[in-house]
């Protein structure tokens, strides 16, 4: 088979870490290559260089047999190199393909569309050139992405973890046109930290870690047990979760509950919700139909405009969020960094972040914040080489650590919990897993948000499925299918 | 050659970079003044040496200095929180003026100690508007707090022109002076006066309170991450309301103690811009309420040195006023590299 890339020995620095160390990788036209591990692991890294994001500090890349330099994303466009990021960039406002030929720069629109449609027969891409993007669901939005990367003549494609946004039937949807497109002749870079989606895609893996390369595999001749090794550097088994049943009373309620989200547009039609105690709750949908707002609600940072929230019978729906912290309810949101901590504020400061006014008023007591963020620290395990260090150098793991260790360690009633995993390595989840768990377990009702539905079926004993600002079906964890559940995310029914 | 993203904030870059920034201000005036033909070395000489070399000049400096430090600290409290309080200046012409109108009306022993506390309260009352604004409605308080500079200072000089004008003015813009109960006592045979002590006193009160109380905690929180201080049950609301406060008293009595300390009347012009040169001096300290008094310093020499360049050389003053938009500007230019870098 013909090379149609190769990246030799490309080693990238940041300021006290090395991304990339001496990584070698090789493409071959035509097939899709995954690019496997953990975060961090220095996937996005190298495909930034790749696409002229970053500059290598050494290494050279040869494409299509030639040694290139790409400046800018531009230049990499221009070579026949697409690249289509976890975010979106898409005029709300504009149709599919005025999307797609927007910033041409050449105006000869007619000849435009019927390229367009070639392209889409080609590739066999399903989608309506004439919807307006935000009618569109986010699976469909993606596939305007690949397809203005496929329009501008690309031949090699990268997608960046694809499918962190994508319902079950959505990826399967994307991995069916992909596998059409690498017939026609393209080829793709698959970035992924999802051991199955790693094997049910590629024709072959390079697995990263720490910025090198472990090894490349022919995805045929390869396991889940053995990826997960190379990936982590040892066995792991995602342990299962000891939860010990108990029928506890109702502790939080949610009744009726409507509200706006920041267009004002009604992102919570009169939800209805209940949560024992030591119960896990797991709210699936796909993300943006309204759990933002379900965690915003309860915490008490957006307004109710319908309905009560109950928590042990009291009404706090019209509580200061202080007061609701007081009467026992955590959060761990949804946006660490946005929400969860002061990223500029020292590692003390943000334990603290709740609890500093009962180290007094006029003259704080520093020492006894000190010794209790150190006891934090040591119990739940935050690597952090000094506490007065701010957060933003804390890792995305460790962070998460942090922000745990200040919500559990009061002993909360209710827990919301929202991706609480997103974006960790297979240690971090597994840790962050059993905190919850074992915060469950001693008596907490805890709502659990999150988009991966393996992490539902493997926490939660409940299930509600939301689905454009509404509760779609509440069931018992063992009389429910994740396809069934897939369904309603998606908007169908049973 | 190409500009890349420090993944890490560079703590050299960081702290060098006011040093730096200054020094670059400092050879670029040097050009300037070597253009209008004046030899640069020799002017920075005649700076330093009239600003410190005398009683005369060292006690102009803590003069000059003192409503800086102070309109300084108006516009760092607030921006502790996250926000941007132009309106010192306004504040300070609120303070200014009901400490005259107390000390032309009530002269009393107490006169001195109720001028403070008056100004004080009007100086934040000029600030509660932007602040409740802002707390209610998300009114951009960068815009209410300067458009109100306008109305505070146009009063003032309506008051001069009209119902405050002395009797014995020679029908100048100005107030009668005031009665001796009224103004601040003077030491040294300078201009140095009972304020510049105060504002030093003001200062490490507000040291304290940002680094012991737990009011000091939650602002810099705010400041930090606003949502995520909502988050922790720390009312943002409240917490913009009382920095805005704080801010406008102290700019208040910043008022008070230039008309009460230096001009012993109310007339038009009493500032030539202390609360705007309140911004670049908050933001020279990076917010640090100690790092302020060396900042309005740094401003305060500029302001005595250049006025005794004005008097050697005859030079405009326009001249320092470029000196000190210069230091601003390659300190707010030198953020870059603090976030950046260039690579080839």
């Amino acid at each position: 088979m013909d090379v149609i890339l190769e990246m030799r020995n490309i080693t990238k620095k940041f300021p006290g870490i090395v991304a990339n160390k001496k990584v070698n990788i090789k493409v071959f036209k035509g097939e899709i290559h995954g690019l496997l591990g953990e975060n961090g692991a220095g996937k996005t890294t190298l495909m930034n260089i790749l696409f002229g994001i970053y500059k290598q500090d050494d290494g050279e890349i040869i494409y299509k047999g030639e040694k290139v330099e790409f400046r800018s994303p531009k230049d990499a466009i221009k070579a026949g190199i697409g690249m289509v990021h976890q975010h979106f960039n898409l005029v709300e406002t504009l149709t599919v393909w005025q999307n797609v030929v927007l910033g041409r720069g050449e105006f000869i629109l007619k000849d435009e569309k019927k390229k367009l449609l070639d392209v889409i027969n080609k590739y066999g891409i399903k989608i309506n050139l004439d919807a307006r993007i935000s009618t569109l669901s986010v699976g469909e939005k993606q596939r305007v992405e690949i397809l203005k990367a496929l329009y501008r003549d690309v031949e090699l494609l990268i997608l960046d973890e694809p499918t962190a946004i994508l319902t079950p039937q959505e990826t399967r949807t994307l991995f069916e046109s992909l596998r059409k497109m690498v017939k026609s002749g393209l080829t793709v870079i698959f970035i992924t930290h999802k051991l199955k989606e790693a094997l049910d895609v590629t024709d072959r893996i390079t697995i990263l870690r720490n910025g090198e390369v472990v090894r490349v595999v022919e995805t045929a001749k390869t396991n889940e047990v053995e990826l997960a090794k190379m990936m982590v550097g040892k066995e792991v088994v995602l342990k299962p979760i000891k939860r010990q049943k108990k029928k506890g009373k109702k502790v939080l309620k949610i009744e009726n509950v409507t509200a706006l989200n920041d267009e004002g547009v009604e992102a919570l039609k009169s939800i209805n919700l209940v949560v024992n105690s030591g119960e896990i709750l797991g709210l699936a949908g796909v993300s943006g139909n309204g759990q933002k707002e379900l965690e915003e609600v309860i915490v008490g940072v957006r307004r109710i405009e319908k309905g009560k929230i109950y928590l042990d019978d009291i009404d706090i729906s019209r509580m200061s969020i202080k007061d609701r912290i007081k009467s026992g309810l955590s959060c761990i949101p949804e946006d660490r960094l946005g929400s969860g901590v002061a990223s500029k504020l020292s590692v003390v400061e943000n334990l603290m972040l709740r609890d500093f006014e009962n180290y007094g008023k006029f003259n704080l007591d520093f020492e006894k914040m000190r010794k209790k963020a150190k006891e934090l620290v040591e119990e739940f395990d935050v690597k952090t080489p000094s506490l007065d260090i701010p957060v933003s150098m804390l890792s995305g793991g460790n962070l998460q650590r942090l922000i745990l260790a200040r919500e559990l360690s009061r002993n909360p009633k209710a827990l919301i919990a929202s991706q609480p995993t997103r974006g960790l390595d297979i240690a971090g989840i597994e840790y962050v897993r059993k905190k919850i768990v074992d915060t469950a377990n001693s008596g907490t009702a805890v709502i659990l948000i999150s988009e991966d539905l393996d992490e539902i079926f493997h926490m939660a004993d409940r299930i509600a499925v939301i689905y454009e600002g509404q509760i779609k079906g509440v069931f018992d964890k063992d009389v429910v299918t994740k396809e069934n559940v897939g369904i309603l995310m998606a908007g169908g029914s049973l | 050659m190409r500009i890349e993203r420090r993944e890490e904030i560079s703590k050299i870059v960081l702290y060098s970079l006011p040093f730096l920034s200054i020094l670059a201000s400092l050879i670029f005036v040097g050009i300037l003044l070597w253009f209008v033909g004046v030899n640069p070395i020799e002017a920075y000489y005649i700076m330093l040496i009239r600003t410190f070399g005398s009683k005369l000049g060292l006690s102009e400096l803590f003069v000059k200095s003192t409503p800086l430090i102070l309109t300084g600290l108006a516009v760092a409290i607030p921006m502790r929180a996250g926000l941007w309080n132009i309106g010192a200046e306004g504040q300070l012409y609120m303070g200014a003026f009901i400490a005259s109108f107390v000390a032309l009306n009530f002269a009393s022993p107490f006169a001195i100690p109720i001028m403070f506390v008056l100004a004080a309260i009007f100086g934040a009352a000029w600030a509660f508007i932007p602040a409740i604004l802002k707390a209610k409605f998300e009114l951009n308080e960068i815009i209410s707090t300067l458009l109100l500079n306008y109305v505070a200072i146009y009063w003032v000089e309506y008051l001069v022109y009209g119902p405050m004008r002395g009797k014995n003015v020679y029908n100048f813009p100005y107030s009668d002076l005031f009665p001796e109960c009224a103004t601040l006592p003077r030491f040294f045979d300078t201009r140095l006066h009972l304020g510049v002590i105060i504002a030093f006193l003001i200062v490490f009160i507000m040291y304290l309170t940002f680094r012991k109380t737990s009011f000091g905690f939650s602002v810099n929180v705010v400041g930090a991450n606003p949502r995520a201080a909502e988050y922790a049950g720390i009312d943002r609301k409240k917490i913009i309301v009382y920095t805005m406060l704080i801010g406008g008293a102290i700019a208040g009595i910043a008022g008070m103690e230039e008309i009460s300390g230096i001009h012993h009347r109310l007339r038009a012009a009493i500032s030539p811009g202390y609360g705007y040169a309140g911004i670049p001096i908050s933001l020279l300290a990076k917010g640090n309420i100690l790092a302020i008094i060396l900042s309005a310093m740094l401003f305060g020499f500029l302001y005595v040195g250049g006025s005794a360049l004005q008097t050697t050389y005859s030079i405009p003053i326009a001249v320092v006023y470029i000196f000190q938009s210069l230091v601003v500007l390659f300190i707010i230019g030198g953020e870059f590299f603090v976030r950046y870098r260039v690579v080839r």
